[in-house]
């Protein structure tokens, strides 16, 4: 924009002059603001198809390395509880279906083991609600 | 006796209380309050809203309340904590001079030579928010806010859903549609409410919610306006939830405002570190003006994704943006002076501001239509209200004018997107202005 003088600027200018500059600005302003931001929507696009993509593999890779781990002891599985003492059914529910709605992908899941993560000071467990909270 | 009473008379005649009762000289009527101590009084009440505004109705009050106190001080008469530093030249007395030839006057004073006549350079001392300023002036702290937002800041939403783009870049309308009725006022030919290229430029901003980029751009092309601009962005901001749902209501239909949409994908760890370096990259190099507040955004929030430097990721959150924002609250304050601020242009700052910010909201809703009807339906117009920035506020009335319609409605996470693309759109255009302006 070195060279670059707005109409309005010069001391010939008139009415129409400000408006037609003003409008060059409008058009300049959103361009730029557009441009930009489609650019980032197109790679962050392409970069999360990327993305699903190779989570899909790792995915069908860990069910692979799932299924051969279990084929050789079928008679294990059916013993493993779903859930360990004091986690009530209604709870196993509710994970199946909060992992069902974030998945989304019209899949059928397979809950194997519900274990509850070591007790927390209750500090530490404050301290993580607080930093998962969306603010 | 008499003496005594005297001299009380001249320490209250010297004092600032005195002053307050006095009118400026020269111009009008409105001119010689403004620059006298009743335009102080004005201002010192003006302030004092601000005040009760900030603590009792909680209106942004981490800003807002240091902006009022510094309003406050700096019209106190006499108290110059604004005055700007500076040097005078002052001819040596002959004592002086042989105190030169011996080598011991200039051990103090810069003593420099001019016609043959010898100076000593008398350093008269700023006041204390006159040096504060500084950072306001060179346009260091609101990249350095940024820095502490972008640390603050989980883009995750937007990386989900990248569309969320368009919508933060189409909320920026209400800045340029404002730039557009600034600078048309100058056809009235009244010189009160004309405006330059360069302060139309700075009061569009306010369109787009944000703050620190307001006084970025402000300090950069019309700082003596930084005191109204800062006072009605901050303002706009707290009013979000006011201002914005009669014009998300009135720009959609109830089908639209019920709309669900789908839950937003996880993001992985990689994805959300490659963000800020994407961004970086493609923003600067676009429009190098943008570079202090695009890239100290993208480096807090790498500060926070890489999960590497949690020390410095919490400093930025936390102490490095508390302590610039008590010196850019309080020196912005500072800078709102009578004289500059009674003036009719600061009412007429108000109102396009206030256009401005109504304006966003109804170009990110609009925006949102469209998205919603190319998209046969997923897409709730209401989130692109959020574009307009007021990180997380503009979000939060999306999701409760959302609810309104339909309880079941979880509009948060999806507004966040355009809501935090809303802060780099307005980054991007506050650069754009500033490679026309400048």
């Amino acid at each position: 924009m070195g060279e670059f003088k707005f109409v309005s600027t010069l001391a010939s200018a008139n009415a129409s002059d400000v408006i037609l500059d003003a409008l060059f600005v409008i058009v300049i302003g959103l361009t730029v603001v557009f441009a930009s931001l489609i650019l980032l929507t197109a790679i962050f696009w392409l970069f999360g198809k990327f993305m699903q993509r190779g989570q899909k593999k790792s995915v069908v890779h860990n069910e692979q390395a799932d299924d051969e781990s279990i084929a050789p002891k079928p008679a294990i599985i059916p013993q493993m509880p779903v859930a360990e003492t004091g986690v009530s059914d209604e709870v196993v529910a509710v994970i199946s279906a909060a992992v069902a709605a974030m998945s989304n992908d019209g899949k059928r899941y397979t809950v194997r083991r519900v274990r509850r993560v070591a007790n927390r000071p209750v500090w530490a467990a404050a301290g993580i609600t607080e930093s998962t909270r969306p603010f | 006796m008499n003496s005594l009473l005297q001299a009380v008379a001249d320490i209250w005649n010297e004092s600032g209380f005195v002053r307050l009762f006095t009118l400026g000289t020269g111009g009008n009527l409105w001119e010689r309050i403004a620059s006298g101590g009743i335009g102080n009084l004005i201002m010192i009440a003006i302030a004092c809203i601000l005040l009760y505004l900030a603590i009792k109705k909680q209106f942004e009050p981490l800003l807002l309340l240091p902006i009022a106190f510094g309003m406050l001080l700096v019209n106190l008469p006499l108290g110059e904590v604004m005055k700007s530093q500076f040097n005078t030249l002052v001819p040596l007395t002959d004592q002086e001079y042989a105190n030169y030839l011996k080598g011991i006057f200039e051990q103090s004073y810069p003593v420099f030579e001019m016609n043959g006549q010898f100076y000593w350079q008398h350093f008269e001392t700023g006041g204390l928010m006159w040096y504060l300023y500084q950072g306001v002036k060179f346009g260091v702290y609101p990249p350095l806010i940024f820095l502490g937002i972008g640390a603050m800041t989980d883009f995750g939403p937007l990386i989900a859903n990248p569309k969320s783009f368009l919508l933060g870049a189409a909320a920026q309308l209400g800045i340029f549609a404002t730039f557009f009725g600034a600078s048309a006022l100058g056809l009235t030919g009244i010189p009160d409410i004309t405006f330059t290229s360069q302060e139309a430029a700075s009061i569009a901003i306010i369109g787009g919610a944000d703050g620190p980029t307001a006084i970025w751009l402000t300090s950069k092309l019309a700082p003596h306006l930084l005191g109204a601009i800062a006072v009605a962005a901050y303002s706009y901001m707290a009013l979000v939830p006011i201002i914005q749902p009669p014009i998300m209501r009135a720009l959609t239909t109830k089908k639209e405002r019920s709309v669900v949409m789908q839950q937003l994908r996880p993001v992985s760890k990689t994805e959300k570190i490659l963000f800020p370096i994407f961004v970086t990259l493609i923003v600067v190099l676009l429009l190098p003006s943008a570079a202090p507040l695009v890239g100290m955004l993208m480096l807090g929030n790498l500060f926070r994704e890489s999960g590497v430097v949690e020390r410095i990721s919490k400093t930025a959150q936390n102490e490095l943006m508390n302590i610039i924002t008590i010196f850019l609250g309080v020196t912005v304050g500072a800078t709102a002076n009578a004289a500059t601020f009674l003036q009719p242009k600061t009412i007429l700052i108000i109102i396009l501001g206030l256009i401005a910010f109504s304006v966003g909201t109804a170009g990110g809703v609009l925006f949102g239509k469209l998205m919603y009807f190319f998209t046969g339906g997923k897409v709730n117009p209401l989130i692109g209200s959020a574009g307009v920035s007021a990180v997380p506020m503009a979000a939060r009335v999306a999701q409760k004018v959302g609810q309104q319609e339909n309880p079941g409605n979880f509009l948060l996470m999806h507004a966040m997107g355009p809501n935090v693309a809303g802060v780099i759109g307005s980054a991007v255009a506050a650069g754009v202005l500033l490679t026309l302006f400048q």
